[in-house]
């Protein structure tokens, strides 16, 4: 095999991977300190990419400007979301918080399909391609996967080394007490919600940097999948095992694919698909808690 | 947690078992699904000829192909219910004809143009032609739709309810393969004739149903062309071929498989994609170091759209590209700009190469219908811009409808049963080209591709050469000399 492809299969698996553990660093978030498992993520992930789209053509501002934008209507979306409707289900059945958080994603998948209708949209923005022996590799891609990674870094040290990073630990593993220590535990539910919908709607715009096109009200369907089996896979909670799962997700993406495709199988994208999710069937077995919680 | 104590049980000789039976029915399920997926090149056991007329009137002779799946389809039965020949006591005020359309959603682009073109025909049968023939009145036609947003669910739920609940007398069909083929039984239930103008997989005419006929050519005719003009230009040609892994395109591939075997090409890349692709760059990384001449690509809009823009950020380059669906629409060239020179597309029919009554009289085939002119005229009046270019959807929707009214007027009949009966054996030319039907199956034997490529922002016809506009750009220019500037010159 030549040695060039698998150097670039390995790098273009860490970009898709670091993509992919963006796009489940914020479900993973808001389970970790709120306990609700956000159904609404994939429609956030929508919502960022028709962000992008929106600022792109109507005001030619890249999707790096838009990655700001997304963030602080994620997190003001996330806290008013959850002054108005997750606060009263804090600590409620995990089932009511799912169907909550379901109505939400149905609500806010209608508003973009009566706002820009359902026809696949895009956009053009291209940085040119880097060249990696024989194959190459968008700027944009690589930016995207690099963005990804450095929100992971920052998140996690403003989650181990800030106080309010503490407070946000402190209540996600007592709330109780934290509230006893003098937190003011809706605020930080308020703010840990706001920055898991900020994540949300940022990956989104982190895609469209991807791939610009496709964008459409139910987009986000196929990453809620996605993330799903990477935050199951790397622990729920856990923000740095959401991360890695992702680039082990990515990397398997592109390791099946050209052994699938060698195998002659029809259609290999499928077979990838489907050898993932028995992957995952069996570290759930070998590890029902995922791979970084203990 | 708890479940922590518990992991050492969970993975049991048993489910070890049932993880490998799993595996190895995924594995084997995986195989069997590609080797029945394809229709494989060995498959054609028999040929025919049709005669391919011009539009430049030289006769060609083209042999198709018919794969195994035809003959081994459930054999279907013409309709054999005599035409009254008696007035019936009442004639209706109107003619409703009703239709699911995807007007939104991933068909939503491709099925609007349709729609316009079959709103442009009724309005030329109701005011120019005025109205339908039947029992020396004339009867206007009226159309009930829904907007089925390319969901399979939502249009057989509007076909029963046009059926059932608005009471139709005939249906036209939705667009794109999928969807006619989920609508299909449940027209043949009822025995509602359908007029497909918007589905051209073989396989939908192939399941023995007797109420659906067919307007365009079949999708397994739609690349012979495209192969037959890339060997115009490049002897020995290496291909590449991908191919969305749906009813339509997976037809299309095997059109391009047995034409190819047939002529001795060697197709170096032959790989489906799943139907709702987000990335294409698995496919490109495998692709790029073949080097080959030529790109096939079985496609619809949305997914056409995402594969060209991967291929020019990936400067993956080829001096022959033809792709389905995608690059017939001007929204094409407006996502993509100088990127689309070059880029051919199978077209059923183009503004420029349209039948006329001329043509008709010389064939001694009956005209109906307006001319090119009075559609594009009728076109742009429904769509609200006098400078809209109608693509091929468009026109075989209109033709679906210049096809039904036809057929009622020889029929004399609003029964569906002798309507079809008298569609089996009508020949009939309008502006989109030559109708006539294989009587049993309802698949359509007389219409033709041509090839239409984009040249210097304008898309042009360049094969057959009997009716090409312009010469066949080869090879096309690279990426990067077209995000340079470079255009597609002949």
């Amino acid at each position: 095999m030549d040695p060039g492809l698998i150097i670039f299969l390995f790098l273009q698996g860490l970009v898709l991977g670091s993509i992919y553990g963006i796009v489940a660093v914020g479900l993973s978030l808001i389970f970790g300190i709120a306990r609700i498992i956000n159904l609404s993520h994939g429609a956030l992930i929508m919502w960022g990419a028709y962000t992008a789209l929106t600022f792109f053509v109507g005001y030619n501002l890249s999707p790096l400007g838009s990655l700001f934008i997304a963030i602080v209507v994620g997190l003001s979306l996330g806290a008013s979301i959850f002054y108005l409707v997750l606060r009263r289900l804090i600590g409620a059945h995990e089932l009511t918080t799912l169907l909550a958080t379901f109505a939400l994603s149905i609500f806010l998948e209608e508003i973009a399909r009566l706002n820009y209708g359902l026809d696949y949209r895009g956009f053009s923005w291209s940085l040119g391609v880097v060249k990696i022996f024989d194959y190459r590799l968008t700027y944009s891609s690589i930016l995207a996967g690099v963005i990804a990674l450095s929100t992971v870094i920052i998140l996690t040290l403003f989650l181990y080394k800030t106080r309010i990073g503490s407070a946000l630990r402190g209540v996600a593993q007592d709330p109780v007490g934290a509230y006893i220590c003098g937190i003011d535990v809706n605020k930080i539910y308020a703010l840990g919600i706001g920055i898991g919908f900020g994540l949300a709607m940022m990956s989104g715009v982190i895609i469209t940097m991807y791939n610009p096109t496709g964008i459409n009200p139910y987009l986000g369907a196929p990453y809620l999948l996605k993330s799903f089996v990477i935050v199951v896979l790397g622990g729920l909670g856990s923000i740095i095992g959401a991360y890695v799962g992702g680039i082990i997700f990515g990397l398997a993406e592109v390791v099946l694919f050209p052994l699938y495709d060698y195998l002659h199988f029809h259609s290999p994208m499928s077979m990838t698909l489907f050898t993932e999710f028995v992957i995952l069937l069996i570290l759930l077995l070998i590890r029902p808690y995922g791979l970084f919680r203990r | 947690m708890s479940s922590s104590q518990t992991s050492g049980k969970i993975f049991t000789p048993l489910t070890i078992t049932l993880i490998i039976i799993m595996l190895v029915i995924g594995f084997v399920g995986g195989y069997y699904a590609s080797a029945v997926s394809r229709p494989s090149a060995p498959a054609i056991t028999y040929t025919y000829s049709v005669p391919y007329t011009s539009v430049a009137t030289q006769t060609l002779y083209i042999e198709r192909t018919i794969y195994q799946t035809l003959l081994t389809s459930p054999p279907a039965t013409t309709p054999t219910t005599p035409k009254p020949t008696t007035p019936p006591p009442t004639l209706p005020s109107e003619i409703v004809i009703g239709m699911a359309v995807p007007l939104t959603g991933s068909q939503g682009e491709v099925g609007t143009a349709g729609f316009n073109g079959i709103k442009a025909a009724i309005k030329w049968v109701n005011e120019r032609y005025g109205g339908v023939h039947l029992f020396g009145k004339t009867i206007p036609l009226r159309l009930v739709y829904y907007d089925d947003e390319s969901s399979k669910d939502k249009v057989v739920q509007y076909t029963e309810r046009l059926i059932t609940v608005d009471k139709v007398h005939f249906l036209l069909s939705s667009y794109s393969s999928p969807l006619v083929f989920a609508q299909a039984p449940i027209a043949e239930k009822y025995n509602m004739l359908l007029i497909n103008w918007g589905g051209a997989s073989d396989l939908i005419h192939l399941q023995g149903y007797k109420m659906i006929v067919m307007v365009w050519t079949p999708a397994s005719l739609y690349m012979t062309q495209a192969i037959d003009a890339l060997l115009s230009v490049k002897k020995d040609p290496k291909i590449v071929l991908i191919y969305k892994d749906d009813e339509f395109n997976r037809m299309v591939a095997g059109g391009v498989r047995n034409y190819s075997k047939k002529l001795g090409l060697q197709i170096v890349y032959d790989k489906a994609y799943p139907t709702d692709i987000k990335d294409f760059t698995p496919y490109l990384t495998s692709i790029a170091p073949l080097k080959a001449d030529a790109l096939i690509v079985g496609s619809h809009f949305a997914d056409g759209q995402l594969l060209t823009r991967q291929l020019a950020d990936q400067e993956i380059d080829f001096g022959f590209i033809a792709m389905n669906i995608a690059p017939c629409y001007t929204d094409y060239y407006k996502a993509f700009g100088n990127l689309a020179e070059g880029i051919i597309c199978p077209s059923h029919w183009e503004v420029g190469a349209s039948y006329t009554p001329e043509i008709a009289s010389k064939l001694g085939v009956e005209w109906f219908g307006p001319t090119e002119e009075e559609f594009v005229a009728l076109y742009r009046e429904i769509v609200k811009d006098p400078t809209a270019r109608p693509p091929y959807h468009a026109a075989s929707g209109a033709a679906a409808v210049l096809i039904l009214v036809k057929a009622i007027e020889k029929a004399q009949s609003l029964d569906p049963m002798a309507v079809r009966k008298v569609l089996g054996e009508m020949h009939l030319i309008t502006f989109f080209g030559e109708y006539k039907i294989d009587p049993v199956t309802g698949i359509q034997i007389a219409h033709k591709m041509i090839l239409v490529q984009w040249q210097k922002g304008n898309l042009v016809v360049v094969w057959p050469p009997e009716v090409a506009k312009s010469k066949l750009v080869f090879p096309i220019p690279t990426w990067a000399e077209k995000k340079a500037g470079k255009q597609a010159t002949p």
